[in-house]
């Protein structure tokens, strides 16, 4: 079941890999006392995770889940979880290339891809190892609550199951070792954190941006040298979601805009040579312009 | 080993595979969507038409033609030099929808145009591409999607030079391991000579798409799998994809072979108590969607498939098995695509890795006399269902051919592209390949016939009587597949498995008929063949994706459902992982865990009827 989810998306899912951008955060410290206190600490955290979603349907369904799968998941022999996790990318990205001239790849995507991460045992010793590390799945493109809810449920149970195996795999690796007992934790306990920034999206002139690629890659024209010439942009809007068990919300939105241009030449001796400029920046104001896009020279220089 | 499916590849098929996949090359067919490898993306814009695909005067033609015209007069100077070169041009403009639950997962659109250059250093009878050197045959990439011919011909270019510099080292090589090794027994040509063919100008009927219109019908179907907690995963997929392909040759062939396809998958999976993946799909595919069934008959095929996996989950896990079965008509169909009609493309009669099953039985009996086959790709439809494996001219410009490769019985032909083989050396329309790889000969449409029938009503009956006369207490009904795989290469058992999904057992005692799931029918492709005792009277379609070493094309497989005097079966392997513990969202406070039903009662059962 999971493969052939996977399946139905997985080359959006590749599309992630190193998509995901780092945290800034605004740290809010939480209270613990005794039994009590921590359950009410605990209760009183999630209440303000609620508030802090504000009415955002993702983040209405991530913690909904997270709530249920809190209270509820649990399999015989399999202790409970202590941290869940849900981290959703939600890029919206749009691509081009121009190939001498004309344009060869045009494409505007929009995907959600979910990872989820749940650990049993304690922060001292877990369950992340092997496939204990988590579980990704695609999420709905719309804000349907039961929809969106059923994708999580799904790699959550997934997920559980796997950390349980996880777990007891490597409970009876470190049998076999006579180390001390390690010396540091498994897993950092830290504060919550509650940071939901405003949702960024992408506008961008794409009309006006394919025809410089298509101008500035037909300059082959003026350079019989150049053998190859495109010139490629990207320019995603990247909201990051993030939930967990402890407590944090956040939702942290970056842009980024990269261009670049690459032709390439070959010496008389056979040596090949290349020149590729590139730019990438995080505001659209910031982007070169069409002037200093168009490369002078280049074939000169090549 | 060659794989023919009917649904997105289940983690245990792909367990199987990944068994396999190191000896063998591996053939897939099935009816899915995602099959091309792409990254579907694209304007996200709200257009409700597709992408028209440029017809003629074609701009695209104009400029391969011409750019092949010079590489072929400069590269004629080079030592070693081509002997034969072909660009092959593939628009594309395909969007895919995706909906699960309600909500679209997916919802791309993607146009592309592909070039593969093919080029042959040498002779016909020894040049780059032979034996294990056959990709150094051929160079792909990305055109530039509009009418700029500069462009188109500068990538063209490019392309034509990486290949020769791949072609020619390779035709070196080749020279010399044929010169070191062991001379092999078939020593046909490489390559053989065909007459050039022509046709351009094909006017392509773009058919309209409402695309904002499916997304909603695709999120309402899959909203339907909301009202089944046993379901634990539903998807509805839509493909329309619209291609024109291009073919210019060194040899004068000039074709463009426009296309429209749309076919719509869906998927619904559950998970027995004892881990048991459980999956049904129903596929349609028209040229337009507008050929689709409604979205009325749609849902309540879901409503069917529902019901299919609450049966399934409940009914008995069935024990290995050898006796007497009935294969419907699709079951059928992709039984003798898996056990023949792989075995009877041609270049797998001259790879000496290959179990070569039917290389030398030319002239002689292979099945019961009753029985003929062919495949037919000018054929466009059977039974009224259009068939996937239709085409006017195979992917390297000969033209398609009905090929009555079995004719009462008695092996006649072979599929064959324009690899010869020893006592066939010409193509007859079956070299088929997906951008990018090279043509082997493959099937289309393969469709079976019979002249020993008797009516479809009748055959549970007799399979009734062939258990008695066996002294079986029951015969197996094969009601529905997903798939299957055969092992050709002489490494390898030469066996087959197809993967039923509905499985009775009709019982000579007058019992009800019993749904039993989780067995695999098994056998070897000699000894299965010549037991077929007689078939129905009406031919039925499976329609799918098959992939090999050439990659995915579309097949259609055609048959009567057929009575086995003897079939074995095997138990299944499967996951042990249990069904999710907590109930799906929207039914938390109505049960307890996410199964979501109760045993069902054998009157309840779904009951077997022998059908497609």
């Amino acid at each position: 079941m999971r493969s052939t989810r996977r399946t139905s998306a997985f080359l959006l899912v590749t599309l992630l890999v190193g998509a995901t951008a780092l945290l800034q955060t605004a740290i809010a410290r939480a209270s613990a006392g005794g039994d009590d206190a921590a359950k009410t600490g605990a209760a009183d955290t999630m209440a303000a995770a609620h508030a802090a979603a504000n009415g955002d349907p993702l983040l209405e369904a991530l913690l909904t889940e997270l709530d249920r799968s809190k209270a509820k998941l649990k399999m015989d022999q399999v202790a409970r979880p202590y941290y869940i996790e849900y981290r959703v990318n939600d890029v919206d990205e749009f691509q081009a290339e121009a190939a001498f001239g004309a344009l060869r790849e045009n494409q505007r995507m929009h995907y959600r891809v979910l990872h989820v991460v749940v650990r049993i045992g304690d922060y001292k010793q877990d369950s992340y190892y092997n496939q204990g590390t988590g579980e990704t799945n695609v999420l709905p493109l719309d804000d349907d609550p039961i929809a969106l809810r059923h994708l999580i449920w799904l790699a959550t149970d997934e997920a559980y199951k796997a950390a349980g195996q996880a777990y007891t795999e490597k409970l009876a690796a470190l049998e076999q070792f006579s180390a001390e007992a390690q010396p540091v934790d498994d897993f950092a306990k830290e504060p919550v954190v509650t940071d939901v920034q405003p949702v960024v999206t992408l506008k961008v002139d794409d009309t006006a941006w394919k025809k410089t690629l298509e101008d500035v890659s037909g300059l082959y024209r003026q350079y019989a040298d150049v053998q190859s010439v495109s010139a490629s942009l990207r320019f995603a809007a990247a909201n990051e979601y993030l939930v967990n068990s402890e407590g944090t919300v956040t939702r942290i939105g970056k842009n980024t805009y990269s261009v670049q241009l690459n032709s390439a030449a070959q010496a008389e001796d056979g040596m090949r040579l290349s020149r590729n400029p590139f730019w990438m920046v995080a505001k659209a104001e910031e982007l070169p312009t069409r002037s200093s896009v168009m490369p002078k020279k280049c074939s000169t220089r090549l | 080993m060659n794989i023919l499916r009917s649904q997105p590849a289940t983690k245990n098929v792909r367990l199987q595979l990944k068994e396999v996949l190191r000896v063998a090359a591996c053939c897939a067919m099935a009816v899915q969507l995602g099959f091309a490898p792409v990254t579907l993306a694209g304007p996200a814009s709200s257009s409700t038409k597709t992408q028209p695909v440029k017809t003629a005067p074609d701009a695209v033609l104009n400029v391969m033609q011409a750019e092949l015209s010079r590489a072929t007069t400069s590269l004629a100077k080079s030592q070693p030099a081509p002997y034969y070169v072909s660009y092959t041009v593939n628009d594309q403009s395909i969007v895919v929808l995706v909906g699960a639950y309600g909500s679209l997962l997916t919802n791309a659109a993607l146009q592309r145009r592909q070039a593969d250059v093919t080029m042959r250093v040498g002779s016909p009878a020894l040049d780059n591409t032979h034996g294990q050197s056959r990709a150094s045959g051929m160079t792909s990439g990305n055109l530039p999607l509009g009418d700029d011919s500069d462009a188109i011909g500068r990538v063209l270019w490019e392309l034509t030079d990486r290949e020769y510099k791949r072609a020619a080292p390779a035709f070196l090589n080749v020279k010399t391991n044929t010169a070191v090794r062991a001379e092999e027994e078939d020593k046909s040509p490489d390559f053989s000579k065909e007459a050039p063919q022509t046709r351009v100008g094909q006017s392509v009927t773009i058919p309209n798409f409402d695309r904002a219109a499916w997304e909603g019908e695709i999120r309402r179907l899959s909203g339907a799998f909301r009202k089944y907690p046993g379901v634990y995963f539903g998807t509805v997929a839509l493909q329309v994809q619209n291609s024109n392909s291009r073919l210019v040759s060194s040899e004068g062939t000039a074709i463009q072979s426009p296309s429209a396809t749309t076919r719509l998958v869906m998927e619904a999976q559950t998970r027995a108590d004892d881990g048991m993946e459980l999956l049904r799909v129903e596929t349609f595919q028209a040229p337009s969607a507008s050929g689709l069934p409604s979205e009325a008959e749609l849902s309540a095929k879901i409503d069917k498939m529902a019901d299919d996996l609450k049966a399934l989950r409940n009914a008995p896990v069935a024990e290995p098995y050898d006796g007497p079965a009935l294969l419907s008509g699709r079951a059928a169909a992709v039984f003798f695509h898996e056990v023949l009609g792989h075995r009877l493309e041609g270049h797998r009669q001259r790879d000496e890795d290959e179990g070569q099953t039917f290389t030398k039985k030319i002239d002689q009996e292979v099945l019961p006399k009753f029985l003929s086959v062919a495949d037919d790709p000018t054929v466009h439809e059977v039974a009224g269902v259009k068939l996937a494996g239709s085409y006017d001219f195979d992917n390297e410009g000969s033209p398609a051919q009905r090929v009555d490769v079995i004719q009462n019985g008695i092996l006649k032909s072979f599929l064959m592209s324009r690899m010869p083989v020893k006592g066939f050396s010409q193509s007859n329309g079956h070299g088929r390949n997906q951008p990018g790889l090279m043509a082997t000969g493959r099937q289309g449409n393969l469709i079976v016939s019979s002249t020993q029938t008797v009516p479809e009503s009748q055959l549970r009956q007799r399979l009734i009587d062939e258990a008695k006369k066996q002294g079986k207490p029951y015969g197996l009904y094969f009601d529905d597949i997903q798939g299957g795989f055969t092992l050709t290469t002489r490494q390898l058992p030469q066996a087959f498995q197809v993967l039923p999904v509905i499985v009775y057992r009709v019982y000579a005692d007058g019992r009800p008929d019993e749904l039993v799931r989780g067995v695999d029918i098994v056998g070897t492709p000699l000894a299965a063949l010549t037991r077929i005792v007689t078939t129905g009277d009406q031919q039925h379609v499976f329609n799918g994706v098959c992939g090999a070493e050439s990659g995915n094309v579309p097949v259609a497989a055609v048959a009567p459902a057929m009575l086995f005097s003897e079939m074995e079966v095997q138990k299944r392997g499967h996951s042990h992982e249990r069904p999710p513990i907590l109930p799906p969202p929207g039914f938390e406070g109505t049960l307890t865990t996410a199964q979501g039903d109760t045993a069902i009662p054998a009157t309840q059962q779904p009951k077997a009827e022998v059908k497609p």
